[in-house]
This record gives C-alpha cells, sequence and structure tokens, in this order.
C-alpha cells in the first residue's frame, strides 16, 4: 500500500518488539561467541600501527582532484542553501518538508554508514568546510599570509563536538517531541541550521577550517569517528588502504574522544528507551516538574533532558566501571591512561545501536526523499521530478528483516568489540594470560551494552 | 589441568548452558500463536460481513460473546480518557474502532494516514485494513495528542 503522509511527525512508524526467541538466540549466540573469543583469540596485537598501501592511483587522483573536490564541496554547500530555503519557506508539516528528512535522517543515518565502507567522505561534501576552503583560497590570493590562526587548546579535545552531538540530538527528539503538541518545525530546524552555520564558519575562521572540522564540528567528528572503521584513509594527499578497523586504534588519541563515543552511544539509548523502558518514569517525572508549576511544554521537555542526560552517565558508568576492573589486572597502567585506551572499542557499540535502532526508518523515509521530498521540497504541491504523488511503502521490508537486521548488527557490534578490546589488551599487557584476565571486564562491558540493546529492542510498550 | 585445557571446558559449558536456555525459551515461542490471537483474528475479519450497527449487534444476541465489539475511546478535555490507549491487530486485519470527543478536532491513523473529523456529538468511525505491520500513533491533529497507540503484528 503507497500512502502520502498528512501528519506532522516524522516517524509514523514505530519498530515491532523483537519476539522472545529471537531475543533468546541473540543472547545465546552472543554468550558463545564471547566465550569463544576468550578461549580462542590470538596472542599478537592485529590491528595496531597497521600499515596502509597506496590505493590506485586512479581513484587516489580522481578523489583528490580540485574538480571532484570543487564539485562536492558545491553540492554540499547547494544542498545547505536548499535546507534553509525549504525550512523558511516550505510547509510547516514536519514530514513533507525536504528539511527535516534531509538532515535528521538521510545525512545523520547516512553518512555514518557511508563512512564505515568509504572512509572520510563527509570532508568532502561539508558545506561549511567548502565554504571554509573557498574563502581561506580568496583570502590567500588577496593578502598572503594575512590569514592567523589561533592555536586550538588540545586539551579541549573533541568535547566541543560531544556537546555539539548531544544538543542536535536534544533538538531533534526533545525539544521536537510530539508528546504533548510540541513539535519540531522546519522553519526552527532552518533557525538552528543558520546559528549553527556561523558559529562554525566563526571556529573555522578563529581555529582553522581543518582544525575545528577534526574537533569542534560535531557533523565532521562524529561521521570521521565511524571513517575510522574504514579500510580507506587519505594520508599526505593520498589515498591509503588498510586494514579494516586499523584506524579505529588511534582515533581516541586526541582529549574528548571518549566523551564523543559515550554520547552517541547515550543518545541512541535514550532514544530507543524513551518509548518504551523508560516511558513510565520519565513521565512520573514530568508530572513532578508539572506539579512545581512548571508549562506542560517545559516539564516535557525537563524531563526528558534529565532522563537524556542520566542514559549518557550509565553508558559512561558501564564503560567506566570495566576499566576501573581492569586496573586491577597485575602491571596495568593507571585508571586515566585505561580510560581513553580502550575508548575506541566503544565505536562498533555506537554503529550497532545506531543500526539497530534506525535501520527500518532510514529504509521507509529515504523512500519519502527520493520520491515526494525531491519533486516537491516545499510541500506546496509542486512536482519537479514526477514523483510527487509516490509514497512510502511500508511493505518494503517486513517486521522479521527488521528483527534480523537489528538483532544481527547488536552482535556483529558486540564481536567487532571484543575483536579491538582484546587486540588493545595484548599492546598493553604483553603477557597474553595477563591480557585475557583484563578482557574478563572488557567483556562484562560488552555484555552490559548488547544485552541493554536487544532488551530495548524487546521492550514491547505497555 | 593446564589453562587452555580448562578455557575450552569453560566455553563448551557455556555452549551447553546457552543451547539448554535455548531449548527451554523456544517453546514460549511467540510465532506459534496462541489461541487469543487467532480468535482475535476470526473476529476481525467476520466484522466486515456485518452491516448492522456495532453496538448494536452485541445487544441483540447475548449468547454469543464472541461477536465484536467495536471499541470505543473517549477523549475528555482534549485528553485521552485513563492515558494512551493499547490497541493491538494482526496483520490483514480490519480495525475498527471509534473514538468519542468533547472537543472539535481529527483523528489521524499514522503510517495508513486515514483521518476522520471528530467533535462533541459527531464521534469518528474508523474501518481499514491492517495491510502492514509496525507501531503507530494515533492522534489528535491539530492538537498534536496523541491517543491511541496501534501495533499491528505479522
Amino acid at each position: 500500500m503507497i500512502s502520502l503522509p498528512l501528519a506532522h511527525a516524522l516517524v509514523s512508524r514505530g519498530d515491532l518488539p523483537i519476539p522472545v526467541w529471537l531475543f533468546a538466540w541473540g543472547a545465546g549466540v552472543v554468550l558463545v561467541v564471547s566465550f569463544f573469543a576468550l578461549a580462542s583469540a590470538w596472542r599478537k596485537p592485529r590491528f595496531e600501527d597497521a600499515p596502509g598501501r597506496p590505493a590506485a592511483t586512479w581513484l587516489s587522483a580522481t578523489a583528490n582532484s580540485s574538480a571532484v573536490q570543487f564539485l562536492s564541496g558545491l553540492i554540499g554547500v547547494l544542498l545547505l542553501a536548499v535546507v534553509l530555503y525549504a525550512g523558511i519557506e516550505g510547509t510547516e508539516a514536519a514530514d513533507r518538508n525536504f528539511s527535516l528528512t534531509f538532515v535528521f535522517v538521510t545525512v545523520w543515518l547516512g553518512f555514518p554508514v557511508l563512512s564505515v565502507v568509504f572512509g572520510n567522505v563527509f570532508a568532502a561534501f561539508s558545506p561549511w568546510r567548502a565554504i571554509g576552503r573557498a574563502y581561506g583560497w580568496l583570502a590567500q590570493r588577496l593578502a598572503p599570509g594575512a590569514v592567523r590562526h589561533v592555536e586550538y587548546p588540545e586539551k579541549v579535545g573533541r568535547w566541543p563536538a560531544a556537546v555539539g552531538l548531544v544538543a542536535f540530538v536534544w533538538l531533534e527528539i526533545i525539544y521536537g517531541a510530539t508528546g504533548a503538541a510540541v513539535v519540531l518545525s522546519p522553519e526552527i530546524v532552518a533557525k538552528a541550521t543558520v546559528i549553527y552555520s556561523v558559529y562554525t564558519l566563526v571556529m573555522m575562521g578563529v581555529f582553522g577550517v581543518e582544525k575545528w572540522s577534526s574537533r569542534g564540528e560535531f557533523f565532521s567528528v562524529y561521521f570521521g569517528m565511524f571513517a575510522s572503521m574504514s579500510s580507506f584513509r587519505k594520508r599526505e594527499g593520498k589515498l591509503e588502504r588498510r586494514r579494516w578497523l586499523s584506524g579505529t586504534t588511534d582515533w581516541a588519541n586526541v582529549p574528548g574522544s571518549l566523551a564523543l563515543v559515550v554520547s552517541a552511544i547515550g543518545v541512541t539509548t535514550f532514544d530507543g528507551a524513551q518509548e518504551g523502558a523508560l516511558k513510565t518514569p520519565i513521565e512520573w517525572t514530568q508530572e513532578r516538574i508539572g506539579d512545581l508549576g512548571f508549562a506542560a511544554t517545559v516539564s516535557v521537555r525537563a524531563g526528558d533532558t534529565i532522563f537524556l542526560l542520566i542514559t549518557i552517565g550509565i553508558v559512561a558508568l558501564i564503560y567506566l566501571l570495566g576499566v576501573k576492573g581492569m586496573t586491577r589486572v597485575d602491571a596495568a597502567p593507571p585508571f586515566k591512561v585505561l580510560r581513553s585506551r580502550f575508548a575506541h572499542t566503544l565505536i562498533p557499540i555506537a554503529l550497532a545501536y545506531l543500526v539497530a535502532h534506525y535501520f527500518s526508518l532510514f529504509v521507509f523515509q529515504e523512500q519519502a526523499q527520493f520520491t515526494f521530498l525531491l519533486s516537491d521540497p516545499l510541500g506546496d504541491g509542486s512536482n519537479l521530478f514526477g514523483t510527487a504523488t509516490s509514497g512510502i511503502d511500508y511493505t518494503l521490508i517486513g517486521p522479521e528483516l527488521v528483527w534480523y537486521v537489528q538483532v544481527g548488527a547488536l552482535i556483529a557490534g558486540h564481536v567487532t568489540a571484543l575483536v579491538l578490546a582484546h587486540d588493545r589488551a595484548l599492546l598493553i599487557w604483553p603477557d597474553y594470560r595477563l591480557a585475557t584476565r583484563s578482557q574478563y571486564w572488557m567483556l562484562a562491558v560488552m555484555l552490559c551494552f548488547t544485552s541493554l540493546g536487544l532488551f530495548l529492542l524487546s521492550f514491547a510498550n505497555q | 589441568m593446564n589453562p587452555k585445557t580448562t578455557r575450552m571446558l569453560a566455553a563448551g559449558a557455556v555452549v551447553v548452558v546457552a543451547l539448554a536456555l535455548l531449548l527451554i525459551v523456544r517453546p514460549g515461542d511467540s510465532d506459534n500463536g496462541n489461541p487469543d490471537e487467532n480468535a482475535d483474528q476470526g473476529q476481525a475479519t467476520s466484522k466486515t460481513t456485518g452491516n448492522t450497527g456495532p453496538t448494536s449487534a452485541p445487544q441483540s444476541k447475548p449468547p454469543q460473546p464472541e461477536k465484536p465489539v467495536v471499541p470505543v475511546y473517549r477523549v475528555v478535555d482534549g485528553q485521552p480518557a485513563g492515558g494512551v490507549q493499547k490497541l493491538e491487530a494482526n496483520e490483514g486485519d480490519n480495525i475498527r474502532f471509534v473514538v468519542k470527543s468533547d472537543v472539535d478536532d481529527e483523528v489521524h491513523v499514522h503510517g495508513f494516514d486515514v483521518s476522520e473529523p471528530v467533535g462533541p456529538g459527531k464521534p469518528a468511525r474508523f474501518d481499514f485494513k491492517a495491510d502492514f505491520t509496525g507501531v503507530f500513533e494515533i492522534e489528535l491533529e491539530n492538537s498534536a495528542v496523541p491517543i491511541i497507540e496501534l501495533q499491528v503484528n505479522p
């Protein structure tokens, strides 16, 4: 059945909870795999410092050619302009306006997947990086040597990106929650985009385009985190291929990286739990805040915000307890060192959570993106490409496929995380028996995350 | 015993426990479908044939408790009475329900995208086929207040 949406909310269809038998199979496979990983693991690190080899010359030359760089940057800038134009001029019905689906689904969920496969492609399409580079190029022409940057405080590291990530998701699922008549309007998205663009361009001006892209611009940093899993990387202007996952090993060397990956897991967990497992306590809290005399909208948002922060805190706590446990192993480095040295092992968990929670939303919403939202971006009845009357086919993927993808993603993420953790342990404890002992703790951490993920998927809304 | 043997034994033990767990849980499999669900489905499809008023049907034949009752949901002061209600159905069912409201608005079923106006004295009646599965919000369109959560199971 094809249906044209009429309503405000972006998400029209929620996933069914996974059935008990699949939950049991998922949990069983995870347990078995985990113990085999411990029992029969390798004894020399395989991913640390894996050397890169040059990618095919034509590929490297094409990807780095000025034409391709200019064109992809231009596409990014044009799409940013469309988001702003549609947001301000288009319909206020969120699901019929190009802007919301494009920002929160196509870009936000699409680039992590693209990045894992092809590497840091967002760098080419980032509109802010493109504008920043064009400005830098022009300034260099007009007044050579006049552009000077402030040195970025490395202690701050990726913290601005972590804050930006939480703020972005807050805007999407808390400020724009449909609960009590709170709806994220395309106009607000456009305004937020203007504010963020100005902020980003100023920061790029102060600290330099590349520096801010790798530390503070949260789209770049967040997608870059997933790109570290890919086998492609760019180094000294050349494209390189390396062992898959090996790029994650030095990703967390920058301060604030742990905060970023923990936030990424935390916000997805909250989104999965707010309609299910956390629904009752959230509503209770919102009522208590309402009792204090706050308006309904304020108490709904405040209650959600409190639980978002609690969820991020719990994710951090699970990881930090595991790290604390590892410090008890003989010859362990101090807590502060271990804390950041295992942070990259959480990247696969973040990816698994993202896929498990948003796979079906992405598949359905992209149908909208490439049919009526493309032909009628403002929702004013235009039909640019003749696809304005097509809609979302909700029968395209059945519930079984969604369940298998969800559970499969969690299991794959779990295994990948264990592989990375074991590899890192071998680097820290050259004695493999100590390394294995330390990994009982990381195994516990990953089991917590995977069973939490399964639990959220299986939670039937009461 | 050397440590490697111990580890292999531990791994083996976990496999056995995990398989045992699976065998225990498998019979409770929701896929097998409990009789209630099947009965519901029968009801839902039989409803399409009856042209008599949905509320009068159960009264005219009291000895047949299986006869379908169209659920009625009430909206009081623009809010769902007793909080957001849950409505479950199976894929392929005809979903029928009535919403009565003391405020003027429009009742909208997400995903299936059917809407009916509602207001004091004019209840919104729904009858549509659930062609696909998922969890869908049913809300008062203008005030964006959710009133029912519709779950369509495979």
